[in-house]
C-alpha cells in the first residue's frame, strides 16, 4: 500500500512523463466490478462519476456484470416479478435446520427478493432469509410483527450488504408469535 | 503471414521475423519476435493493413512499461509454459506499485492485450479495495466535485461501509 506521500511524489512524476492520468471509464468501470460491495460502497464519495458507477440508487447502474446482485438488494420495489430464484431446491429446503414451526415448509413460498446466493421468501408472518446451502442458522432478533413483509424484506435484504460472511450463514427472522 | 519488408539485418534468420517497437516518451526500443508482439491486437491489426514499418512507434507508453508489456507476451508465446508458470509469471509482473499498474493497465488498454488489461485490472481492484476514498481519489487523479455536503449525503447512504476508515 503506498503512503499518500509516496503517491503523491510518484504522480508528480508521472504527470512530468506523461501528463495527467486520463483513464478511460471502460477501465475505470473494469476495475470497480472487481471490487467488494464494501469498497465499491464507499467509492461512491470519490467522485460524482463514480457515484454513478457504481451501483446502488436506482439510475441505470453501468455495472451489470458485477458478481454480486448488489442492484437487486436496493432496487426498490422487490417484487416477485422483478427477481426470481433460478433454481428452487425443495429438498435442501426441508433439510434446513431452521426454528420455524414445522408446518412452514420454505418450498411453499413465493420468492420475495435474492443477493449473493441467499433468497428471501416471504413467510408471512414470518420473513425469512435462507442461503440453499447452509453451514449454520442463525436467528435475528425478533422484530415488530407490525412491520410489513415488503419493507421487512428489504430491510433484511440491506443487512445482508453488511458483510459477505452473511452469504455463509443461513438467517431467519422469526416474528414474535411463532414461538 | 504477409511478406512484409524483410529486414536485411535479420536476412540471416528469415524464418524469425522480428519486430522493433519504439516508446515515444524515452525513445527506448525493443527488438520483438513478431509472433510475440502480435498478441498485441493493436500492433497485429498495424502489422495485418500493412500498416507496421520497421520500427513501430508506441506513443505515451514508457519505456520501464513496456519492457514489462513484452515480458507479458513472451510468457504467453511460449507454447511449452504451463498454466501454473503462467500464473506466478503474471504474478511476478504485476507485483508492482500502485502507479506503474495504472501506466500498464492504460498500455495494455492501448495495445488491446486482453489478459494483460484482465490481470492486471484485478491486481488494481486487490490494491485499492482497502484504502480510504480520499486515498483512492489521489491515485486516480480524480477531482473532488461534491460540495462538502453532497460528500456526506452520499456517504450516508452507506455508513456501514466506512467503519474504521476517514
Amino acid at each position: 500500500m503506498p503512503s499518500r506521500k509516496a503517491g503523491r511524489h510518484r504522480r508528480d512524476m508521472a504527470k512530468g512523463a506523461m501528463s495527467a492520468y486520463n483513464i478511460p471509464n471502460d477501465i475505470i468501470v473494469r476495475i470497480l466490478s472487481r471490487l467488494p460491495v464494501k469498497s465499491l460502497a464507499r467509492f461512491r464519495c470519490v467522485c460524482k462519476p463514480w457515484q454513478s458507477l457504481s451501483p446502488t440508487t436506482d439510475s441505470s447502474p453501468s455495472i451489470t456484470t458485477t458478481p454480486s446482485s448488489f442492484t437487486t438488494a436496493t432496487a426498490p420495489p422487490l417484487t416477485t416479478s422483478s427477481l426470481s430464484l433460478p433454481h428452487p431446491n425443495p429438498i435442501s429446503a426441508t433439510n434446513l435446520h431452521h426454528p420455524f414451526p414445522p408446518r412452514l415448509v420454505l418450498s411453499d413460498m413465493d420468492l420475495v427478493g435474492s443477493i449473493n446466493g441467499l433468497v428471501c421468501p416471504p413467510l408471512s408472518p414470518h420473513i425469512a432469509l435462507w442461503n440453499p446451502q447452509p453451514n449454520s442458522t442463525v436467528t435475528f432478533p425478533h422484530l415488530k410483527s407490525s412491520v410489513s413483509i415488503p419493507s421487512l424484506s428489504r430491510f433484511v435484504l440491506c443487512l445482508m450488504l453488511l458483510g459477505t460472511i452473511i452469504r455463509s450463514l443461513g438467517l431467519f427472522v422469526p416474528s414474535p408469535n411463532s414461538g | 503471414m504477409a511478406s512484409a519488408p524483410e529486414n536485411e539485418k535479420n536476412a540471416s534468420a528469415p524464418e524469425k521475423k522480428t519486430l522493433t517497437l519504439k516508446s515515444m516518451i524515452n525513445n527506448e526500443e525493443f527488438v520483438v519476435d513478431e509472433h510475440v508482439a502480435l498478441q498485441s491486437v493493436t500492433i497485429k491489426n498495424m502489422v495485418d493493413s500493412d500498416c507496421a514499418g520497421d520500427v513501430i512507434p508506441v506513443p505515451t507508453i514508457s519505456g520501464e512499461i513496456l519492457a514489462l508489456v513484452i515480458e507479458y507476451c513472451k510468457n504467453h508465446a511460449n507454447p511449452s509454459a504451463s498454466e501454473d508458470d503462467l500464473k506466478k509469471a503474471d504474478a511476478g509482473i504485476v507485483a508492482k506499485d500502485i502507479y506503474t499498474l495504472i501506466d500498464l493497465v492504460l498500455a495494455a488498454n492501448f495495445l488491446d492485450i486482453k489478459g494483460l488489461l484482465e490481470v492486471t485490472s484485478q491486481k488494481i481492484a486487490d490494491s485499492i479495495k482497502d484504502l480510504p476514498h480520499q486515498d483512492v481519489r489521489e491515485i486516480f487523479g480524480v477531482e473532488n466535485d461534491y460540495t462538502p455536503e453532497e460528500e456526506a449525503a452520499v456517504r450516508a447512504e452507506h455508513d456501514w461501509a466506512f467503519e474504521g476508515f476517514p
